[in-house]
């Protein structure tokens, strides 16, 4: 009988189980029997009571994996690391162009510290969304790296931990430049990086994680970075950081839309789901074309001319028209205009980058 | 397995001028391969052969309903090598007459009187109309990727497979969530399988039946096959792939060892999923009981003709 035949050959190599099992638990860490690699394969009713994942068993050294720091390059998303570190870098530049001088290793502090909250942020997701469940079904989403096999889910987990020390390390000694501002700041972006994507309800689930995430990585990083590196309150880099926040917030929303489809039964909460698709798509487009004239509003409040303050905003509306021509295009969720679109996305949020720095050389 | 005539004239009013021309035309034809599917379940389950055709009306209703629509959305002409009913009758009786199926549907359900069954049988229909909403928003996107179309085709596919094998089981008053669970999964591999093995023949492939190919294409839809034969292309060359009328300029284009090879991977690719069937079938071994478990059996020989078209 083929049921027989097929026990004989293959039998070993899937397995059942229900989400409750103990053993579910430690083969979704990637915990398996010695000798063996373990891979989900697949699941059925996530989230839910009656949650049960199949995984399949492969003999250690069977799954085909790349070398170990594309791994690491790919889980803890290298590409985006321009992003985290945007504000960052520009408050650098506005800082040096404005004539201060700052200090090495508080700098290179600072960039260890973003380096460990971005580990930790994207480690902590895919970690969190690869044990409820989400990034089996959207696969669009996360590094996938779990899920190929390529790394066990407590070593992501493992790595972010490091991450999550690393920048408490840095931060302790950069918070005592300015302990009664600085100490509040770090514990909540501290929180939000670890709340964003804790399991249960965490700030997605809440429709609040791209706007915290959008601070974190915009005003409130450029602003931090100016209170350590000057001896002043800086309060306008608050506003320097704004438009790049503003963009993470974009770009966390249209990799969200991407994936709209795969969780429309999950209720994740997030605001693009909240919204739907026709909505959400208005939502980021208003967002998009709102951009250059927030930037244009900051350039206008450090003085800028408004010849080249009308410059920079058109040439701005123009780059993002591609954007734009993507999302009008798209007519469902899993329309292939939206692959990638988040990576369009970021490059966009590049030449924002590029425009403010030019911006602030010739302001100053 | 008994040949079950799935509906007689007493099933829709008379005094309707051509609709019961129209369904003599829409159920004359077909395999039947859903009807036949519930009686395979249904039989260990000893249900009687009233249950047994109320299921098998339904499944087909449901399922000929979604063709009656499909046509007149995709605008096809041929309906089993028959002019589509739209085309024959009218646009308007085409959409009436589908709806009408899905009214008797739930007329039939509702005096049965197993809400469970309304319940799943509802759910699965609106499954089936968010597939088939989402597919239309896909036509003439060629650079879709494999895991998008999976999507669709468990909601438009394989949903109607699950309910062949769950009916029968909510039918029986049983209940059991693991059971359910399984055969949700089972149902939704045969889905898929029928699916690819259905987009395979579309580009010629086991084509015995010397079915019209390329008709997704034409339609501007690349399917489950298209997809992964053009995954690796350049949008230009994808392009061209899209712009083909007949199969051997695919063939012509792509060289016929690649597009062999393509078919291969293809099946080495399903040949996966099966082993994943085998093995929820396997599981589903160990929760059946007594004679249910003569089920597995028949379970186990389906994808032979599903995907591979044997018998």
């Amino acid at each position: 009988m083929e049921l027989e035949n097929y026990k004989k050959k293959i039998a070993p190599q899937l397995l059942t189980l229900p989400r409750k099992d103990p053993l579910c638990d430690r083969y979704l860490r990637g915990l398996g029997p010695s000798g063996f690699s373990i891979r989900t394969v697949d699941s059925l009713n996530i989230q839910t009571d009656q949650e049960r994942i199949t995984f399949a068993l492969y003999p250690e050294g069977e799954i085909a994996k790349p070398p170990l720091l594309s791994r690491l390059a790919q889980a803890f998303r290298l590409g985006f690391l321009p992003m985290t570190c945007g504000p960052f870098l520009l408050s650098l530049v506005a800082l040096k162009f404005w004539g201060y001088n700052f200090a090495f290793w508080p700098t290179a502090l600072i960039f260890a510290a973003l380096v460990g909250l971005h580990m930790a942020s994207f480690g902590l997701n895919d970690y969190f969304d690869h044990m409820q469940g989400l990034d089996r079904i959207q696969f669009r989403k996360g590094s996938q790296v779990i899920q190929k096999g390529w790394l066990k889910a407590t070593q992501v987990l493992l790595l972010s931990y490091v991450g999550i020390f690393l920048s408490l390390l840095c931060g302790v000694y950069l918070a005592f430049f300015r302990p009664m501002i600085l100490i509040p700041l770090f514990l909540f972006i501290l929180v939000v990086v670890i709340g964003f994507s804790w399991r249960g309800k965490n700030l997605r689930y809440l429709g609040l994680g791209d706007l915290v995430i959008g601070l974190c990585m915009g005003p409130l990083q450029s602003w931090v970075v100016a209170l350590i590196l000057s001896p002043h309150l800086m309060r306008h880099f608050f506003l320097l950081g704004l438009p790049l926040g503003l963009m993470v917030s974009i770009v966390f929303q249209l990799r969200q839309l991407e994936s709209l489809f795969a969780e429309r039964n999950l209720k994740t909460g997030s605001l693009v789901s909240r919204l739907g698709f026709d909505r959400a798509k208005f939502y980021i487009g208003v967002e998009l074309y709102s951009l250059p004239v927030v930037w244009g509003l900051v350039l206008l409040m450090f003085g800028a001319n408004k010849l080249s303050l009308v410059g920079s905003i058109l040439f701005l509306v123009m780059m993002q028209l591609p954007l734009q021509l993507t999302l009008k295009k798209s007519r469902s969720p899993l329309s292939s205009c939206l692959i990638g679109i988040g990576k369009k996305a970021i490059l966009y949020e590049g030449i924002l980058f590029l425009n403010m720095v030019i911006n602030i050389y010739y302001l100053f | 397995m008994k040949n079950l005539k799935i509906f007689s004239e007493k099933d829709f009013p008379s005094y309707l001028p051509k609709l019961n021309q129209l369904y003599d035309d829409l159920f004359s034809s077909g395999k039947g391969f859903r009807s036949k599917l519930i009686q395979i379940v249904a039989e260990p389950l000893s249900l009687n052969l009233k249950q047994i055709h109320l299921l098998s009306q339904t499944i087909e209703f449901i399922h000929n309903a979604s063709l009656l629509h499909d046509d007149l959305v995709d605008r096809s002409s041929l309906r089993r090598d028959k002019p589509a009913a739209w085309l024959k009758y009218s646009p308007e009786y085409a959409v009436l007459a589908g709806d009408y199926l899905l009214a008797r549907v739930m007329v039939n359900l509702s005096r049965y009187g197993n809400l469970s069954l309304i319940q799943y049988t509802s759910e699965i229909i609106s499954d089936l109309l968010e597939g088939e909403w989402i597919q239309d928003s896909l036509v003439g996107d060629v650079e879709i990727g494999l895991g998008e179309l999976d999507q669709v085709h468990n909601l438009k596919t394989a949903s109607l497979f699950k309910w062949c094998l769950r009916a029968p089981f909510i039918c029986a008053e049983d209940s059991r969530q693991q059971v359910h669970q399984t055969l949700e999964e089972l149902g939704g591999i045969l889905g898929i399988l029928f699916q690819r093995s259905d987009d395979l023949l579309d580009f010629d492939v086991r084509n015995t039946e010397k079915k019209a190919v390329l008709g997704d294409l034409k339609s501007g839809y690349l399917n489950s096959f298209g997809v992964f034969l053009t995954q690796h292309l350049v949008d230009k060359e994808r392009q061209k792939i899209k712009d083909c009328k007949t199969i051997e300029q695919v063939w012509d284009f792509l060289g016929r060892e690649r597009f062999n090879q393509a078919v291969e991977s293809f099946d080495e690719m399903n040949r996966k999923i099966i082993e994943l069937y085998f093995h929820y079938a396997n599981s589903l071994n160990e929760l059946l009981v007594g004679d249910q478990k003569k089920l597995i059996k028949d379970l186990c020989q389906l994808p032979k003709p599903l995907y591979w078209r044997s018998v």
